[in-house]
């Protein structure tokens, strides 16, 4: 079967700097993989890529979600297609209503899928219940986007939007960032209970800590712009005791 | 020389005549000032830097004939948002269409400023008395009265309008709606309105001019609102005007102690406009909030001048204009604040945020502060920005569309002004103005 993403060969410029180096991940459908890296390594260079940020340039190599080469297509194409990205940073949004945003997006990817838009009251059962599953603060959903949020608030408000949008492919990068103890429990409970043998993750962290709660098929360690070392949730551990050194000179 | 004189002669030849009219002498006396303190300003005056009216002096604008051009049995060819107003005034050509509906309730009392009885002091229509000179150090709390085009209207109005709110009482909204149509020779219009709220009322007012016109037109309207002690007035100015129409507008509030203002200038048209917004806070614990937004498509261009006088202590005045310019739109914020001496606890500020969506727009900003006391609180600042990158990437990552994240993020900023203001007629007039920005040829370009 074709994974769901297939990423061959890839290179990526920003700015006329070349950040990705050939770099080789699949994740199958229904699989979770983590992705552990140095800082600077581009690991949210590869999110962004995934995502389909303007101003990253492909030189090389090819992006496959679904078996189709999406390296062409709109951030909003591919978001309607299921693929989600958390922000390591979210962006706050003056003067946008969080509430609004969301159900306009949600409507925009059932409207793609062939469903019916949601109503006003039907999208607010859906977010009650959603913002009661995350423990999520009623009133920051009334709030402008991410405005004035605490930086665990942001990343709890992507992981909101993560489970009202109900993506195919959800690229969490860093959420646990940020997150106090209880927070990083709620909200890796949020992803497990969405993981499914219809979706995929891919989840960018510093930290074990992390996977203990999102136990993952696959850890993928990226370095300077390259997977160099992929394993089982084994090494993640072992990464935590010894350092990305290690993983280097093993390709060395 | 000659030249001057022949213009001075066209306006005095254009002061309305009426019979019996109260103003009439002050009216050929203002003509005579206008003409005397230099005519038409031009671009050399640093106040004119962005709007030469040299032009306007040139053109033999004429005023309406004294029919209008709706007869009151066409009220319904109005624009449908004025129907959701239940107290209205409405003018064609500066004449009143409904005068048999101004109704007094609510202690609200609407009438027409040249049938005032002889006895009131012309001073109380806001007329400075001719060839009087600005106070010494002390603040010139008349300035926004001496303006040359304020001085103009009081010589050239046609029908004014006097609202007056009585003590204690809770009235509004109301609107003064005045239309215009091209009458096929250049036309000029000066409406002119005095707005009064006795101590302790509060009044939702909506100002609009709306019209359009092949040939060039020219609006120039003075308002004048003096809010008594305690007072509340919520004060919304809207520019609709389309075509070939140079607007020039003032409005000027008075502010007793305690007394407050919400003030917001909504330029959503498509011409040249020039508005001056002046706030004199003349005793303890004035507070005044002006605020402004333009939706500039094509050529348009909004010169907006504020001034703030703080003549009192413990007197506030916040001001926000935003600017949301495509094409080729270009807009002037030149903001003064001035504390008078003795004016401590002084709290001012002055923002000026602008949205540029097209490499051509323009926006000229420049801050005035002038502090002539200790113990204030002035702060001010100006932004010059684009849509923010982030988070178009943002938006359309979640599945919403290019064109549509644009719009978000620019209903977003205009947002801060719109949201506030009370009358949803207008807000949903500012959301028109938005889709006229995303029709725009450079949005999303
Ligand atoms: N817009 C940009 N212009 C130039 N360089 C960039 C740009 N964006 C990212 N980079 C560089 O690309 C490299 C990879 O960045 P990236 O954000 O992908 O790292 P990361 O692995 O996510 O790091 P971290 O763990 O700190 O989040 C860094 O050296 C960064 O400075
Ligand atoms: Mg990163």
């Amino acid at each position: 079967m074709t994974p769901l993403l297939e990423i061959c060969g890839l290179h990526v410029e920003v700015e006329g700097r070349e950040i990705l180096r050939g770099l080789d991940l699949e994740i199958p459908l229904g699989e979770t993989h983590a992705v552990m890296g140095p800082n600077g390594s581009g690991k949210s260079t590869l999110a962004h890529v995934i995502a389909g940020r303007e101003g990253y340039e492909i030189t090389k190599g090819i992006i496959r979600y679904g078996g189709e080469d999406v390296s062409e297509l709109e951030p909003e194409e591919r978001a309607r297609k299921g693929v989600f990205l958390a922000f390591q940073y979210p962006v706050e949004i003056p003067g946008v209503n969080n509430t609004y945003f969301l159900k306009a997006a949600v409507n925009e990817i059932r409207k793609h899928r062939g469903q019916p838009e949601l109503d006003a009251v039907d999208f607010l059962s859906l977010m009650r219940d959603r913002v009661k599953l995350l423990d999520f603060d009623e009133d920051l959903i009334k709030r402008p986007v991410n405005e004035g949020f605490s930086g665990g608030e942001k990343k709890r408000n992507e992981i909101l939007q993560m489970t009202v949008l109900e993506p195919t492919l959800a690229v969490l990068d860093e959420t646990d960032s940020g997150l106090d103890i209880d927070a990083l429990r709620i909200v890796a409970e949020g992803v497990n209970r969405m993981r499914s043998p219809e979706r995929s993750f891919l989840v960018i962290t510093h930290y074990q800590r992390l996977l203990n709660h999102i136990v993952p098929d696959r850890v993928h360690v990226l370095q300077e712009g390259r997977i160099v070392e992929s394993g089982g949730s084994g090494l993640a551990l072992r990464l935590e005791a010894e350092g990305y050194g290690k993983a280097a000179a093993v390709t060395a | 020389m000659r030249e001057t004189a022949a213009v001075e002669a066209h306006y005095r030849d254009e002061i309305p005549v009426r019979q019996g009219d109260p103003f009439a002498v002050r009216r050929t006396e203002a003509i005579r000032e206008f003409f005397r303190a230099g005519g038409f300003p031009t671009a050399t005056l640093e106040d004119w830097r962005f709007s030469d009216l040299d032009g306007l002096g040139r053109t033999a604008y004429r005023r309406y004939s004294d029919v209008p051009t709706l007869v009151p049995a066409q009220t319904d060819e109005l624009p449908g948002w004025v129907g959701d107003f239940g107290c209205r005034v409405l003018l064609s050509e500066g004449h009143p269409l409904n005068a048999d509906e101004f109704q007094n309730r609510n202690g609200l009392e609407v009438g027409n400023l040249p049938a005032i009885p002889a006895a009131d002091e012309p001073h109380d229509w806001g007329f400075v008395a001719p060839g009087e000179e600005p106070g010494g150090t002390e603040a010139d709390l008349d300035a926004p009265l001496r303006h040359p085009l304020e001085i103009l209207n009081a010589g050239l109005f046609e029908c004014g309008f006097r609202v007056r709110v009585g003590r204690s009482q809770d009235a509004g909204p109301i609107l003064l709606y005045s239309l215009r149509h091209d009458v096929g020779h250049p036309a000029m219009l000066h409406p002119r309105s005095v707005i009064e709220l006795a101590a302790g009322s509060r009044l939702t007012v909506v100002e609009a001019h709306d019209g359009a016109s092949e040939t060039a037109g020219w609006t120039n309207p003075s308002t004048l609102c003096r809010v008594g002690e305690n007072a509340e007035l919520f004060y919304v100015r809207v520019e609709l005007e389309s075509g070939n129409i140079a607007h020039t507008g003032r409005v000027t509030f008075q502010l007793a102690r305690n007394a407050r203002v919400r003030s917001t200038v909504l330029s959503l048209t498509d011409g040249k406009s020039r508005t001056d917004t002046a706030a004199i806070l003349t005793e303890e614990g004035a507070e005044v909030d002006l605020e402004g937004l333009f939706l500039g498509v094509d050529a348009a261009k909004a010169d907006q001048h504020t001034l703030a006088i703080h003549a009192a202590r413990h007197t506030t005045s916040r001001q926000l204009f935003k600017n949301v310019l495509s094409d080729e739109a270009t807009a002037v914020f030149d903001g003064k604040v001035v504390v008078a001496p003795g004016a401590i606890g002084t709290d001012a500020s002055q923002a000026n945020r602008n949205l540029l969506l097209s490499q051509k727009a323009a926006v000229h900003t420049r801050p005035r502060l002038e502090i002539n006391a200790d113990d204030v609180k002035c702060a001010h600042g100006a932004a010059i920005g684009r849509l923010d990158e982030d988070a178009l990437f943002y938006l359309r990552s979640r599945g919403l569309g290019r064109m549509d994240s644009h719009e978000i993020l620019v209903r977003g900023f205009a947002g801060e002004v719109v949201e506030k203001v009370p009358v949803a007629a207008v807000r949903s007039l500012a959301k028109d103005g938005l889709t006229r920005v995303r029709e725009s040829r450079s949005f999303a370009a």
